[in-house]
């Protein structure tokens, strides 16, 4: 019980602090040099006061924080499915032509320039005299990602 | 100093990780069902495993230890499952995919490419397939209920966060 009190404690106090910055601020702490940052500071911890309890703490803990680094984005953008399912469920919108005509309507319908803009300011596309280029290392985690794709058989919208 | 039975307990969420995505990848080779239905079996397979195994050894193994084996399993776990599930819906991943097919294409041709509409209609399929909506006389209907709990877990965290 005291363990789980334990995390508990450190889960609230980083979820409140997301929270924090993110009404008050508008920042995302959830960004790669932050997890890099846990990351090399519990190394550090790790070594110098080694215990098996510890280790195991550190480890539950960059978890935890990679895994809101994965959950925030997906909340800050709400995906169209989920804006479909929305529309169905809670706005009883069933007719076909008036759930595409209130999506194209909505938010979500800027959700590609949206996205594109995004990947511009992660430096994950250049944008070169009007034309999008992609940068090496977008090329090379596309060339991991459709490894993935090939070897599970998954199914996606492009191409 | 660290025991054979401590390191088994530190790898052994991250293995059963890797066995979850074998088992994932032999049910997408045989099983015409939808990938996310195979994801949970995966899952849940191992995930007894894992407790089966606490359970046997509860009386070598400290609480902290069993909070961890179970923890670090369903953590490791959903970062395999996002990683699966961005091949399937992330509309940044489809757009860098377009940028690589066409390169030098221009803001707008991306936007002429993959519009709204588009997007409206693979998801409307998507939808379908999964067995989450279902279509009847020109309308949509929510045929499972359970998401519309992700739905409402994803809307408080939106208002906590204050999105609009």
């Amino acid at each position: 019980m005291q363990v789980i009190l334990g995390y508990l404690a450190f889960f609230l106090i980083f979820f409140s602090l997301q929270i924090f910055f993110f009404r008050l601020f508008r920042i995302n702490i959830n960004k790669p040099s932050i997890i890099l940052f846990f990351i090399i500071i519990s190394a550090i911890i790790g070594f110098y006061f080694f215990s098996i309890d510890l280790l195991l703490n550190l480890i539950i803990i960059n978890l935890t924080i990679i895994c809101f680094y994965t959950l925030v984005p997906g909340i800050i953008n709400y995906g169209p499915g989920l804006e479909i399912i929305d529309l169905i469920a809670n706005k009883k919108i069933n007719k076909e032509n008036m759930l595409k005509k209130y999506f194209l309507k909505g938010k979500v319908s800027r959700s590609v320039e949206k996205r594109l803009q995004i990947n511009i300011s992660s430096n994950l596309v250049k944008l070169n005299k009007g034309k999008l280029v992609l940068t090496k290392n977008t090329i090379n985690m596309l060339n991991i990602f459709r490894t993935i794709k090939k070897i599970y058989k998954i199914k996606s919208d492009a191409y | 100093m660290l025991t054979k039975l401590n390191i088994i307990v530190i790898f052994l969420p991250f293995l059963s990780v890797f066995v979850s995505s074998i088992l994932f990848l032999i049910f997408q080779k045989i099983s015409n069902k939808n990938y996310l239905l195979n994801l949970i079996v995966s899952f849940l397979i191992m995930f007894f495993l894992i407790l089966v195994i606490t359970y046997k050894f509860s009386s070598n193994i400290t609480d902290r230890e069993i909070f961890y084996l179970i923890f670090t399993y369903i953590c490791a776990f959903y970062l395999f499952m996002c990683l699966i599930q961005s091949q399937v819906s992330s509309l940044q991943l489809t757009i860098l995919r377009m940028i690589y097919l066409y390169p030098g294409i221009s803001k707008r041709e991306v936007l002429k490419k993959y519009n709204a509409g588009n997007i409206f209609k693979t998801r409307i399929e998507r939808l379908k397939s999964g067995g989450i909506i279902y279509k009847k006389n020109s309308s949509f209907f929510i045929k499972n209920n359970k998401i519309i709990l992700y739905l409402n877990f994803t809307k408080i965290l939106k208002k906590i966060f204050s999105i609009s």
